[in-house]
Formats: C-alpha cells, sequence, structure tokens
C-alpha cells in the first residue's frame, strides 16, 4: 500500500544537515533521520506529487528504470506515512493515476 | 590566521563585503569546542553547502556530526516550546518568542544555520506568575524559588525553568539584567508582532526592529564576552534594517538604552563586512557620563552582580527600592538554600 499523493506534513519539525534532513514529527520522542533517497524525496515533496511522477522524476535524477525506483520507493514512502513524516492516502498502485 | 581571526570570518560568512573565510587554522578536534561555543556551528555546515569552506573528509565528518548533534538538540528545543506556547496560550497569556528560536526561522536563509541553547519566552510583567504556573502545572520544574512573593513580577529579568529533558526555558518579564533592564519600556515590546512558522503553526515574536534593540542589549549586556554567533545575528538584523535606522535608534532613546544599543553595535566591526547605515551610526554615538557609569555594572565578572543591583536600585522609584534592597538582603531561608546549593540566581538578575 503506497500513497497515491505523499507529502511533508507540515505539522513536523525538521532541519537539514551536510548529509541528511532530521525530522522530528509531532508527538513523537524519535527524530527521523532522511538520507540519501530519503533526503532526495523530502526535497521532492515539497509540493504534493503523484507517485508515478514522484518515481519518474527521481528515475531521472539518479538515471534508473522507474520500476525499480517504484520498486525501492514504495516502502519508504509507507514507512515514512507510518511514522508521521509524510502525508498522504494509502492506495494500492493500480490506483495511482 | 588565528583562531580568533578565522572565528570572526566564520560570523562575518555571507554578510556583503565579508572576507573570505580562511581555510581551517587547527585540527577540526581542537576548533570544535570554540566553534560550539560560540554558537557557530550552522555557519560552518552552511558554508561548508556553498563551498565556502572546503575542509578534508575527515574533518568534514566532525563538523557533519557535530552539526547534526546540534540540531537534534535544536528539534528537541522547538517542540518543546511548542508545548511551552500551548500552555500559554490555553491559559490566555500572550508572549513572544525571543531569540534563537526566533532568529533562526526570521534571519538565516536556512535555519539550519542558527543554533540555539534554550528557549526564550517574553511575558507581561503581570502575568509572569500565572506563567509560572501554569507551566510547572504542566510538568516544568523550576529549580530555585523566587527571591520574594513579588520579586518576579517586579524585578527579575526572566524566570529559569527546566523541562523535558532538562532543556532550559527562559520566561522573561524584560530583556536584560541591571539597569537596562528597568529602563526598558516593555509594553513596546508587545507591539507590532510577527509571525514566524513552527511546524506549520504562527509563533508570536518581536518584529525585526525589537529583535536588533534586543540582540544589540544581549551583546552589550549579556556575556562579558559576547558569543560571536549573538554578533552575527546583531549584524544580520542591521542588514535587514537598512537605511531605517532612525525608529530603531528612537526606539532605544526613548528606553534611555541608546548607549548599550551602539555598544552592541560596535562589536560587529570584528567580522569585517561592509556596515551597515545603524553600524556605522553607532561608531558615531558619543556615550555620555550616565551611561558610561551604568555600563560598568556589566564590565569584568568579579563583583558584576553586586554592581548591577547597586546600579538598578539607582534607577527605581522609591517603593521600588525599599523591596528590590529587601528582597536582596534578606532572600528566604529556602532560597537562601538553593543558592547555596548553585541553582539560585546572583542577585538582582534571574529569579529561579
Amino acid at each position: 500500500m503506497i500513497s497515491s499523493s505523499p507529502i511533508r506534513r507540515a505539522d513536523v519539525l525538521w532541519r537539514d544537515t551536510l548529509d541528511a534532513v532530521l525530522v522530528r514529527p509531532p508527538g513523537g520522542v524519535e527524530v527521523v533521520k532522511l538520507a540519501g533517497t530519503g533526503r532526495a524525496l523530502w526535497a521532492a515533496l515539497e509540493e504534493p506529487q503523484r507517485f508515478t511522477d514522484l518515481c519518474a522524476d527521481l528515475g531521472a535524477t539518479h538515471d534508473a528504470e522507474v520500476s525499480v525506483i517504484a520498486a525501492d520507493l514504495a516502502p519508504v514512502v509507507s514507512d515514512l506515512i507510518a511514522r508521521g513524516v509524510l502525508a498522504g492516502h494509502d492506495t494500492s498502485p493500480h490506483h495511482d493515476d | 590566521m588565528t583562531t580568533d581571526g578565522w572565528l570572526a570570518s566564520l560570523a562575518g560568512h555571507g554578510l556583503p563585503g565579508a572576507p573570505p573565510i580562511g581555510e581551517l587554522p587547527a585540527p577540526v578536534g581542537e576548533l570544535l569546542p570554540a566553534v560550539s561555543a560560540h554558537r557557530l556551528i550552522g555557519v560552518v555546515a552552511a558554508a561548508i553547502a556553498d563551498g565556502a569552506l572546503e575542509p578534508d573528509p575527515m574533518s568534514r565528518d566532525e563538523i557533519a556530526v557535530a552539526h547534526e548533534t546540534s540540531m537534534r538538540e535544536v528539534l528537541l528545543l522547538e517542540d518543546v516550546l511548542l508545548d511551552a506556547v500551548d500552555v500559554l496560550g490555553a491559559a490566555g497569556i500572550d508572549h513572544r518568542v525571543l531569540k534563537g528560536a526566533a532568529i533562526a526561522h526570521m534571519v538565516p536563509e536556512n535555519p539550519s544555520e542558527r543554533v540555539f541553547g534554550d528557549n526564550d519566552l517574553l511575558v507581561r510583567a503581570a502575568d509572569i506568575d500565572s506563567s509560572v504556573v501554569a507551566l510547572v502545572d504542566a510538568g516544568a520544574h523550576r529549580p530555585a524559588p523566587p527571591l520574594s512573593a513579588s520579586f518576579d513580577r517586579r524585578f527579575a529579568k526572566s524566570v529559569t525553568l527546566r523541562w523535558r529533558g532538562a532543556t532550559e526555558l527562559d520566561l522573561h518579564r524584560t530583556l536584560a539584567a541591571g539597569p537596562y533592564g528597568f529602563l526598558i519600556d516593555r509594553a513596546e515590546l508587545f507591539r507590532d508582532p510577527v509571525e514566524v512558522l513552527l511546524a506549520g503553526r504562527a509563533v508570536r515574536t518581536l518584529p525585526s526592529d525589537l529583535h536588533l534593540v534586543h540582540a544589540a542589549i544581549h551583546v552589550a549586556l549579556g556575556d562579558v564576552e559576547p558569543r560571536l554567533g549573538n554578533v552575527r545575528d546583531l549584524a544580520q538584523l542591521a542588514l535587514r534594517i537598512g537605511s531605517h535606522l532612525d525608529a530603531v535608534i528612537e526606539t532605544a532613546a526613548g528606553w534611555g538604552c541608546a548607549a548599550p544599543l551602539a555598544v552592541g553595535l560596535r562589536t560587529t566591526r570584528a567580522l569585517g563586512h561592509d556596515l551597515s547605515p545603524i553600524e556605522q551610526w553607532s561608531h558615531s554615538f558619543r556615550i555620555d557620563a550616565v551611561d558610561r557609569r551604568r555600563l560598568t555594572a556589566y564590565a569584568e565578572r568579579a563583583g558584576r552582580f553586586r554592581r548591577q543591583a547597586l546600579a538598578s536600585w539607582r534607577v527605581l522609584g522609591w517603593r521600588d527600592r525599599l523591596a528590590f534592597g529587601v528582597a536582596l538582603l534578606a532572600p528566604r531561608a529556602a532560597n537562601r538554600s538553593a543558592r547555596s546549593r548553585g541553582n539560585g540566581p546572583p542577585p538582582g538578575r534571574r529569579s529561579g
């Protein structure tokens, strides 16, 4: 299950570091560290994006197959939604139009 | 380049006309304590990010770890700040966020550049007792009791509370210890609030001109040797004010605080940048005998608090002088005990 249009949650506290983004979700005691792809994901989700568009953008940036990016990204997005970092409605990929 | 010179060039990074940051003058492990003490680790990270500083990979890694540690602390502080703002809001207490948390979101391009080590909130003197009660009821801890029943609302610069992981929350009645703290028009501090967004929520803070006056007063009257991070704040705020300096000077002069405004602003020359109009004004300002005497109350560490108490006593009205003197000379036994444990405030400075 992944989000059709994930976006950064507006109610998180966050900061850039040299190699990552640190996000403190509301009511959380744990800071989530987004490095590598997670950092690129955070940068890309300042505005909501359809998951397919997001994968296409990141695929172009990293010169990778969209299907590979989608397979890698889907669990990451779901996890970050569960941890309160991203917002989005969970839908099946085939509903992602 | 000396370490002090390098730190000054770091503090001036990005300011118009500032000299380039030189190479690290010592191993990064030796520099980091001073960088942290001056609250400049965020500027180091910013300088690396924009290519102005190119340390070797190992040094870069050490800096990245130090910056990340500071950012984690800042995120905790902001989380606590939002809780405090909620508590005060629920109690109907008007407040303003001061210093680091507000400056970080108003002044630098990226808030990750500004590191801070505590939270500062301003409330009206009439609300300070109820603010302390509300925050303590919500879980904050006051390490030391007030010097007298009315001391906080009449004389304290601020009340220090600790909350969640011992983070420090200073609840301010005014902006400075000593005589200048009593001269500041505290009602004016609540004019023209500006909102900054924290976690998508608007919190109220001072407008830029009052932040500038506060930053200058803090640099001039706070630590005997000001942090370069605070001097950088001041230079950046002066830059924002630009040619609109007259209103700022009038505000400070109206309080009797033009001298600390000028003294604070003069410190920015050490950063080597092109001085803004109000920084130039500070170098032409002449300090009169009254202010010279008042300013000596803030110089040198030894005897500082006794001198501040004495200088404060001179600017108070007769009724307040009596209460102030009694509070300082005959503190409650419990407070004496707290002070003897090292928890209490220096006389006339902070309460609790």
